[in-house]
């Protein structure tokens, strides 16, 4: 598994966007066939209660990335059902849509708010105007570029951290089986942290862990495996 | 002085010389004898400010991978600080024929070995009537990867691996300034700027130092020769001669010249270009910001003029202004590569024309062969020479057979150049009977005995049959089942129609490489 871009997001600009308006969020349609969705480090503990939460590689860079698990099958999100979400938590990058950080330019790093123009929820007619008639930013898209901005910080810290991971040689690859009633379902393409190697971290490594706030997220990936089982079960009674 | 005076062991290396063969051996024996740890062995390695290295040899072999590996630097790095760009293997143009009114032909020696998973592919490819499709793309699906312009891994691939087997074009003194950092700060190698002036020989002939202008005597137990041409210490100061091998292989002078690309984005070739002319051959290797390109040709068979026109008329218009540089090149090898207590690796023990990336090939395995039998006192060190010199004659003598291999099976008879490089006393006998006994059936594996062979049996069958030597088979090979064969040569041209849609555009991978880097796993 890597990951898949969104359809046709672009970067927000007033001269472009000027007439949108964006309704509130009925239902998880946009998101029926993710089978995965990235998370940041800040949701780990959270959302790890839930989903499994593992790092995948990015198909453009090759990069870490770390993302929940929704479903067992490329195409599938088993959290969906007609308009509820079967979850307690939903995930922040599902909860910002049609919002989304999309790549500023060329360069697939330098992220900016975007949206995803050919969302159900986004139109001419309908809900929340994104800019005023002088072509200002609304309030409406104000308060939801802070929630976005907010997001993007989070994001920055969660590549830096799987940075760490990536370069300390704490991820490993992990392939997973999984039995879904009748049915074995391989997983690849999977890496998760190393607890061995975790566990051998020098002392002043771990204590600097600890001082920039990575022992939560360690941890909580690594308990989230178990809810592999629930996804198999889920899968099974689909 | 009384060599019973001192102990037996081999306490300090001193290598002379700091180019790719020089930091490569630096780095090898640093590893392999500890050197950065207190009851390792000193590696040192002397080098002058004022002489340049050769300033050519841009191309690898798959090997260099598990160097480097070995050595703990990451692709990434490599990639970025060396301007490397990946290589699967050589393009030869216009090697058959004399060059016509036609299309060049071509035909690729890629890296990746023939897929004989399901038995022997050579014997139904040669039964196949014509026209054919070519061998390397019967047998392997990276000639096609090549032939599109694609690379070798995707970018998700952790480092060193890729779908098929690869190597580096580089810039040699990048490289050079790469393994320098390398050596110094992860191995322990210390590091002297200073001129050689001389060598002090010892009772028994062996060196007991070097003596430079900076720091006076340098002495050591062991001395490695990495001078160059020039071969200093094995040559010069211990005498050993050299042995001419211009009566195989004709080529004795390079005319190399850098030229940019027509735009700043243009493809990559992933593959090194040979491209036969009247008395010699051009290289071209494409690294991300500019070509190294040059002309390989024989002083009996032309002039240097006529050869510079040549190269020029080869690079058009991207060769305008183009500084172009002679280098005269010895070709062949010492009579010993090890002797009394100095060792040559590099141009000092030996070098033939590049026409398949044999030096930094040569140099870094017989580092590595220096490194893994080192002598572990120095009563034993003759008996490891000898073995040492055993090894590395056989190497060379099989490096200038698959050279000659190139010119000897070529039909092209536009020039003396070419006549003359099948007359039979130019080709060594082992070539020449081997030679004889393929027109009847095809090269095995026990045609290559040993486990130091440098050019091994797939290796052959790519020149042998890219070039479209006429083996004959008898009557009884016509008749073997051919049905699994056929279907594996399927098989592969449904793999690489896979590929095709999988794998990255060569220039395109290097730039995100050189942006992303390579993860570990």
């Amino acid at each position: 598994m890597t990951s898949k871009q969104t359809p046709k997001v672009v970067a927000l600009r007033s001269d472009a966007h000027g007439k949108l308006k964006v309704r509130e969020l009925g239902t998880f349609e946009h998101v029926k066939n993710s089978h995965m969705v990235p998370v940041t480090a800040h949701e780990f503990t959270r959302l790890g209660a839930e989903y499994p939460i593992v790092f995948v590689k990015n198909s453009d860079t090759g990069q870490f990335q770390s993302v929940a698990l929704l479903g067992l099958k490329v195409g599938e999100n088993l959290f969906v059902d007609d308009d509820k979400w079967q979850g307690v938590f939903v995930p922040g990058s599902i909860r910002n849509h049609p919002f989304v950080l999309a790549p500023a330019g060329q360069d697939k790093e330098q992220l900016m708010v975007g949206i995803i123009e050919n969302s159900p929820v986004v139109s001419e007619e309908e809900g929340n105007a994104l800019f005023t008639d002088a072509g200002e930013e609304s309030d409406y898209l104000k308060a939801k570029k802070e929630t976005l901005v907010n997001f993007l910080e989070s994001d920055q810290m969660t590549r830096a951290f799987v940075n760490v991971l990536a370069e300390k040689e704490l991820l490993t690859q992990q392939s997973v089986t999984v039995n879904a009633g009748e049915e074995k379902i391989n997983l690849t393409g999977l890496y998760i942290v190393d607890e061995k190697k975790l566990n051998e971290l020098s002392e002043e490594e771990f204590a600097d862990f600890r001082k920039r706030g990575f022992l939560p997220p360690l941890y909580a990936q690594l308990g989230s495996l178990h809810q592999l089982s629930k996804l198999a079960k889920m899968q099974a009674t689909a | 002085m009384d060599n019973n005076k001192h102990s037996d062991a081999i306490k300090h290396v001193l290598v002379v010389g700091g180019g790719t063969a020089g930091w490569l051996s630096a780095c090898h024996l640093a590893r392999k004898l500890r050197a950065e740890s207190a009851d390792g062995v000193r590696v040192t390695l002397l080098e002058s400010e004022d002489i340049p290295t050769i300033g050519v040899g841009e191309g690898t072999v798959p090997a260099i991978r598990q160097t480097l590996r070995d050595l703990g630097i990451s692709e990434a790095d490599f990639i970025r600080e060396c301007d490397a760009s990946f290589k699967q293997g050589i393009k030869f143009i216009n090697w058959v024929d004399s060059p016509g009114e036609g299309e060049d032909h071509y035909y690729h020696h890629i890296f990746d070995y023939p897929d004989n998973s399901g038995g022997d592919l050579t014997r139904f490819w040669l039964s196949q009537p014509r026209p054919r499709t070519s061998y390397a793309d019967s047998v392997s699906v990276q000639g096609r990867i090549c032939d599109l312009g694609l690379g070798p891994k995707e970018i998700t691939q952790a480092e060193y691996e890729g779908v098929a087997s690869y190597a580096y074009h580089l810039d040699a003194a990048k490289f050079a300034r790469l393994l320098t950092r390398h050596a110094v700060e992860k191995l322990g190698v210390r590091h002297m700027l200073a001129n050689v002036q001389c060598a002090r020989l010892g009772e028994n002939g062996e060196i007991k130092a070097v003596v430079t202008d900076r720091y006076g005597d340098v002495e050591a137990d062991l001395f490695v020769d990495c001078t160059g041409f020039s071969s200093l210490l094995l040559g010069q100061a211990l005498g050993v001669p050299f042995v001419d091998r211009k009566d195989i292989l004709f080529a004795d002078y390079a005319l190399a010249a850098q030229v940019p690309y027509p735009q700043l984005d243009a493809p990559i070739p992933s593959f090194t270009i040979a491209t036969a002319q009247e008395s010699g051959w051009i290289w071209d290797i494409g690294l991300p910001r500019r070509r190294g390109t040059g002309y390989v040709y024989s002083s009996a068979h032309t002039d240097h003029s006529r050869a510079e026109d040549t190269l020029r008329c080869y690079l058009g218009s991207q060769g305008e202004g183009a500084e172009v540089r002679r280098i005269p090149m010895k070709v062949g090898y010492r009579e010993r590569f090890w002797h009394k207590n100095c060792v040559a690796i590099g141009l000092s023990q030996g070098f033939v024309e590049p026409l398949e990336a044999t030096g930094i090939l040569v140099y870094d395995a017989t580092a590595r062969m220096l490194a893994d039998t080192f002598p572990t006192r120095a009563a034993v060190m003759e008996l490891v020479a000898r073995q040492f010199n055993r090894n590395v004659r056989y190497a060379w003598d099989r490096v200038v057979e698959f050279i000659k291999l190139h010119y000897c099976i070529s039909r092209r008879k536009d020039s003396d150049f070419w006549r003359d490089n099948r007359e039979s006393d130019t080709i060594p006998e082992s070539l020449r009977e081997k030679l004889q006994l393929w027109k009847f059936q095809p090269p095995t594996d026990y045609d290559f005995p040993s486990k130091l062979e440098v050019f091994n049996l797939p290796n052959y069958l790519y020149v042998l049959y890219g070039m479209e030597f006429e083996t004959v088979l008898g009557d009884r090979d016509q008749h073997f089942a051919d049905g699994p064969a056929r279907a594996r040569c399927a098989q592969i041209a449904e793999v690489s129609r896979r590929l095709m849609t999988q794998l990255p555009k060569h220039r395109e991978l290097i730039e995100k490489i050189r942006r992303y880097g390579l993860q570990k796993i």
